[in-house]
């Protein structure tokens, strides 16, 4: 992906009308591939840093994504994403994540740039060492994409993960944060 | 579309709800900490423990594993390779375990079931230098070891073909070697847990019937009242006596089985221990007693209570409990329990706190 995104030429292929323009419209389809860094911020309500220590609680990870969505009106998309995600504990332990996500986005355009502003609400399935759980997932986002051409558009997302996982006895419930850097590609069609 | 994509997420946040009353991970990763290099299997059963020194442990679990304390870790040797056991003799297997004199005694069972009493080396390995005591070991099982008094005792067990069952015995020596002192032959239909003494009196236990035993090793079946299903014994060294019972919360007396009390625990049920084992005093009046599938409780004499662990985060809080011991110089606890490891935290010996603060239990 990112020499996809390097040997790509400086200028758009497909210009549109218009400079700020979306150029899809209602039925328009997208797909996209994601993957990038993942950061573990800070668990509430116990104020854990997960990143402080040595070793830290949890490590950087990874995190991939496939997404699907489509164009309800030229600004706004609507879509899924399955993603799945790894850090590791003091003991390398693997904390793993596989969310499932509905997910809706409201897209600035400034052509060639595309600025998705996304708002994101799932399921996340977690695994550690021998325990699981699902928890309620909120994710919001925000993006930055060059349209190549009218097909294909490169670029990055920062998103926000407030994973909520409640227990039954509430002195166990947390609220994990989390932070995702991924690199993008987008196919139109 | 839109429909679609709302019924998604109602549907994405409707299983969160339902499904997120689970396991407390993020919980249990605030608590995470570093173990050593070298760790133990996390699922293993562990069947005793001996500390033959401060920071230097034994653990019987089939291998024997050897670790060592520094720091806030312990490296455990062998690792988890199940194939590599340089403390056992060659082809056998460790179900028990004790420290008496300057040597650790052993319990093994070969593959074709003939067990083994062996005497360490002087390096505590079973492996070279040891002396086999298999001449000394009755029937067909050894089922405990304990040291009482300047005593090891050996609970074992034979198949009696007259009731085509296994009866157990209980014998003694104050040498670790022969002669031997038969206390119980034909012995009871339920093995023996380790003798103790209490300063004036041995006690031990099979299943339902507890046995206080005089000087000359004379067992009195029953001393004090008649118990339903007692599973254990235990005389600590200032001598308060603690017996646990299947369905009867915690029975202890404070002076040496002349008066008992009866605790139950704090929580809804009844404290079940199949195979009782109860800490030393973690401080004045202060005992952790292990349960089959309930983790642990301290018993409090002074307050009268018998409060479960309550870390729902950790395995331990659902584990049977095997052994517990303790490192009073380094004031560690350790504990063994069936199929879910061997833990280890540091307690506080002076308010009695198990962990202590800021410690939590690790799971080796």
């Amino acid at each position: 992906m990112v020499l996809a995104t390097l040997s790509v030429p400086a200028f758009a292929a497909d210009a549109p009308a218009g400079p700020s323009t979306s150029q899809y419209s209602l039925g328009d389809q997208t797909m996209s591939i994601n993957a990038g860094l993942f950061l573990p911020l800070f668990d509430l309500p116990s104020g854990v840093i997960f990143l402080s220590g040595s070793p830290p609680q949890l490590t950087p990870g990874a995190v991939g994504s496939l997404s699907w969505a489509a164009y309800v009106s030229p600004q706004i998309r609507v879509g899924i994403d399955i993603a799945g995600n790894f850090t590791l504990d003091p003991n390398s332990n693997v904390l793993l994540m596989l969310p499932f996500v509905a997910k809706a986005s409201y897209i600035f355009s400034f052509y060639p740039f595309e600025l998705p502003v996304t708002f994101g609400l799932g399921a996340n399935i977690v695994k550690y060492t021998s325990l699981s759980t699902l928890d309620l997932l909120l994710r919001p986002g925000v993006g930055l994409y060059w349209i190549y051409n009218s097909s294909w558009s490169f670029g990055a997302n920062l998103n926000y993960w407030f994973d909520m996982q409640f227990n039954t006895t509430a002195a166990n419930s947390r609220y994990g944060s989390f932070l995702e850097f991924s690199l993008s590609a987008l196919y139109h069609f | 579309m839109k429909r679609v994509v709302v019924r998604l997420a109602l549907l994405a946040a409707l299983a969160a709800t339902l499904g997120g009353c689970s396991d407390a991970i993020y919980a249990a990763i605030d608590k995470a900490q570093k173990t050593a290099t070298n760790t133990l299997s996390q699922t293993m059963s562990v069947f005793d423990i001996a500390v033959p020194a401060s920071g230097t442990y034994y653990v019987a679990a089939g291998a024997i594993f050897q670790g060592t304390l520094s720091g806030s870790t312990v490296d455990w040797t062998p690792n988890t390779s199940t194939t590599s056991r340089p403390w056992n003799p060659t082809g056998l297997i460790c179900n028990a375990m004790t420290l008496f004199g300057a040597n650790l005694y052993g319990g093994f069972v070969a593959s074709d079931g003939t067990p083994s009493l062996y005497q360490s080396s002087a390096g505590f390995s079973f492996a070279s230098g040891a002396t086999p005591l298999t001449t000394q070991t009755p029937g067909e099982q050894i089922t405990s070891l304990s040291a009482a008094n300047g005593r090891l005792f050996v609970g074992g067990a034979s198949f009696s073909s007259a009731s085509n069952a296994y009866v157990y015995q209980l014998e003694s020596s104050a040498t670790g070697t022969a002669p031997w002192n038969t206390i119980f032959s034909p012995g009871q239909a339920y093995p023996f847990v380790p003798v103790f003494y209490d300063g004036t009196s041995y006690w031990t236990a099979s299943n339902a019937t507890l046995f206080q035993g005089n000087a000359a090793l004379t067992f009195l079946a029953n001393p004090a009242q008649s118990w339903s299903t007692i599973n254990g014994v235990f005389a600590a060294p200032v001598g308060v006596v603690i017996v646990a019972t299947k369905s009867n919360g915690v029975y202890y007396s404070l002076n040496g089985g002349g008066a008992w009390t009866q605790v139950q625990p704090d929580h809804q049920g009844s404290v079940t221990v199949s195979y009782l084992c109860v800490s030393p005093a973690i401080a004045t009046g202060i005992y952790l007693v292990g349960s089959d599938g309930y983790g642990y409780y301290t018993l409090n004499t002074s307050a009268g209570t018998l409060s479960r662990y309550g870390d729902s985060t950790t395995a331990l809080y659902s584990a049977s409990v095997s052994r517990i011991v303790l490192d009073t110089s380094s004031n560690v606890v350790l504990m063994g329990t069936n199929a879910k490891g061997l833990w280890r935290t540091v307690y506080d010996s002076g308010n009695g706190n198990v962990p202590a603060s800021g410690q939590s239990w690790i799971n080796e």
